[in-house]
């Protein structure tokens, strides 16, 4: 069973891009009796290295990121209202009327009533700069005693278990990778591996390049979040993926193309356990195996994403089913690819 | 006292959608009992409580807030999704990634899917998708779902109040609900010196057709009425063109469709006693029960008294409760005071 209860605590923590640091605080607590070695990088990367049962012939590293799309406030209205701007990709037909948090301060995104729209306005959708966020303050100069220019934003904590096993969340994306990371620590491993839980992923892959840099990983899984739109109305390949079907896969994404071998290895060996997974079906998104995969010498990579719906808002779900056994299939991965012989000595 | 702070949490996890506000009696009954004298439901719905005057031949006034909420109504359960309709006017945009609870068996959480952008076009991304075309996500399965949820059953934003900056909260369903705490707040106030027979009327069916205010102004026949109900407070972008501003008191429409001296005289009551209050000017259509019970029977003299909000009919709704004290301040001096005159004028006998 996967532990829901760490996954909501997990979810509800402040964590935009580069303000990854409850998010650490609380993975720290979590694996700190389980590593071998553990830091924090000058990026602010956590990276565990954890001793298993035999040294792999290619050194092993996971990553997941820390980080979580978000907002950050780039001024002032008169009467009070923050404006801002996204930290990652968020799509802003989602924003408003949504609730927020400027650190822990509350506020809402504005939202013009109905009865005010004009006929024009009701059929599209607001833009980013004609939003504002409410916190209450009666104008510009009461505003900036509680906020400041360049303070980040997050959306109202939230954690939702419903359905049969869905879960929903505004950090769904990728606090389910940090669990499932967090979960591997805890265990007996076959080989050596090491962890980094990554910071600025949603803003360009990045805490991912640095770590890849000073480990020099030989095999990088990325293990995060990606679209599933398995929703009436959606055919074929813009589906993606489907939730309940188990890990998704991927062969080429926006910013990686994967090398085969991994994959093969991974898959024949979850068709022997009977563990699900699925193949991504359209080259969208990236995430850090792009970067794990051009660092220093470079290094092979395979993803392993939790399919989630609704991605990137403050309202995503993802079924408990596929977290359960992308538990099973990331130990997989640790036997497989630690059992690899060295290539090209 | 109503600790009206308390009272917005309490209610944020109440739903009384437009013909469920049975749903909301029990909690607003339990507010009423030990303030008001009778406490009665009638056929269209509606929540009656009548406090009696201690003067002998005492009017009646009623005051009337709505206790039905904006929401939905599942229309089709299509696969493992559900189609809905709103009841009251909602914006398409507010709707996306939205986190509503469906009340089928038991409260169902789920939330408005929302195309990613990768499956859209460019032309999709310059229009908003309609709610016809909306999907409600619960996380369960079509056998289970049918199991769950009928097409009729309603829908409503999920709850939970957030306390703002400066006395501000936002939550669902402040309209008109919070306006219904400030009449039961206004009773309790002015308890001991009603001038009038205060029937206040908890009416249903605003959001839609007015019903609750018309079938109440018949039954109660009363010889002077005021609709509480909310207002746009200003905020940025919201161009309404009556705009009243926020934590700057109460408001008091002035309008030809109701009474012109009984919105002098609440103007003059709020001067007199230092109460904040912004003159609204809405003239041909006030949009509220008002706009009825004016020309009910053979007439009633009717004020608006309203509690101006931001973001109307969305799932944060913004509210000072400064202006909730405000409201209801005014609305207890009204009760006190009585000498409003209203009534037919003989010429010749």
């Amino acid at each position: 069973m996967a532990d829901l209860a760490l996954l909501e605590k997990l979810c509800r923590a402040f964590g935009p891009s580069g303000n990854e640091d409850r998010v650490r605080s609380i993975i720290i607590n979590e694996i700190k009796p389980y590593c071998t070695k553990l830091r924090i990088d000058r990026t602010g990367n956590l990276i565990a290295f954890k001793k298993g049962a035999a040294v792999p012939a290619n050194k092993l590293l996971f990553a997941a990121h820390m980080d979580e799309v978000a907002l950050m406030v780039t001024g002032f209205t008169e009467s009070g209202c923050l404006t801002f701007d996204e930290v990652g990709g968020i799509d802003e037909r989602i924003l408003p009327a949504k609730r927020v948090r400027i650190g822990k301060l509350p506020g809402v995104i504005a939202s013009k009533p109905i009865h005010c729209m004009t006929k024009n306005e009701r059929t599209k959708p607001m833009k980013i700069k004609d939003l504002v966020i409410d916190i209450g303050a009666r104008d510009r100069e009461d505003a900036k005693k509680y906020v400041k220019i360049g303070d980040y934003v997050a959306f109202e904590p939230n954690f939702t278990r419903f359905g049969t096993n869905s879960v929903l969340s505004k950090a769904l994306d990728d606090r389910i990778g940090c669990l499932l990371l967090t979960e591997l620590l805890k265990k007996q491993l076959a080989y050596d591996i090491t962890v980094v839980f990554t910071v600025q992923e949603e803003c360009g892959l990045r805490g991912s390049a640095t770590a890849a840099f000073a480990e020099q990983p030989d095999i990088a899984v990325a293990v995060d979040s990606t679209t599933a739109c398995d929703i009436e109305g959606i055919q074929g390949a813009n589906v993606i993926c489907e939730q309940k079907a188990g890990a998704v896969i991927s062969y080429i994404d926006k910013a990686t193309v994967y090398p085969r071998e991994l994959i093969d290895v991974l898959t024949k060996a979850a068709d022997r356990e009977k563990l699900p997974y699925q193949f991504k079906r359209l080259a969208t998104g990236g995430n850090d195996s792009a970067s794990l995969q051009r660092s220093a010498k470079g290094a092979k990579v395979l993803s392993m994403s939790a399919p989630v719906r609704y991605i990137h808002s403050p309202a995503s779900t993802a079924n408990t089913a596929d977290i359960e056994s992308m538990e099973k299939m990331l130990l997989l991965a640790v036997n497989e690819f630690g059992a690899l012989p060295k290539e090209r000595q | 006292m109503i600790d009206l702070k308390k009272e917005i949490h309490r209610l944020s996890e109440i739903t009384s959608i437009t013909s469920h506000e049975f749903l909301a009696h029990g909690y607003f009954r339990s507010l009423c009992e030990g303030v008001f004298d009778e406490i009665s439901t009638d056929d269209s719905g509606n929540l009656i409580a009548v406090l009696k005057s201690k003067r002998k031949n005492a009017k009646k006034l009623m005051i009337d807030a709505h206790l039905d909420e904006i929401g939905f109504i599942v229309t089709e359960i299509t696969g493992s999704f559900l189609k809905l309709r709103s009841m009251g006017g909602i914006a398409d945009a507010v709707l996306p990634a939205c986190e509503l609870v469906v009340h089928g068996k038991h409260d169902i959480p789920a939330v408005i899917a929302s195309k990613p952008p990768h499956a859209m076009t460019d032309a999709d991304r310059e229009k908003l998708v309609p709610l016809s075309e909306m999907l409600l996500d619960t996380g369960y399965d079509h056998q289970q779902l049918i199991q769950l949820v009928s097409v009729g059953d309603t829908v409503g934003f999920k709850g939970g109040a957030v306390e703002l900056l400066n006395g501000r909260l936002a939550s669902k369903g402040l309209d008109d609900r919070l306006c219904a705490l400030c009449v039961i707040s206004a009773v309790q106030q002015a308890k001991e010196t009603a001038s009038y027979d205060v029937y206040a009327c908890f009416s249903v069916q605003e959001e839609t057709s007015s019903l609750g205010a018309i079938t109440l102004a018949y039954s109660v026949c009363p010889d002077l009425a005021v609709a509480v109900d909310v207002t746009h407070a200003e905020h940025d972008g919201s161009k309404s063109s009556n705009p009243v501003e926020m934590s700057a008191g109460t408001a008091v429409s002035v309008s030809d469709t109701l009474s012109l001296s009984f919105a002098r005289y609440l103007i003059g009551l709020a001067n007199d006693s230092n109460i904040p209050l912004t003159v609204c000017a809405e003239p041909s259509y006030t949009g509220t029960n008002a706009h009825y019970i004016e020309i009910s029977r053979a007439g009633v003299p009717t004020a608006l008294v309203s509690l101006p909000i931001r973001y109307m009919h969305t799932p944060s709704e913004a509210v000072a409760l400064s202006d909730c004290e405000s409201t209801a301040q005014l609305l207890a001096k009204l009760i006190s005071d009585g000498s409003f005159e209203c009534g037919e004028v003989e010429i010749i006998g």
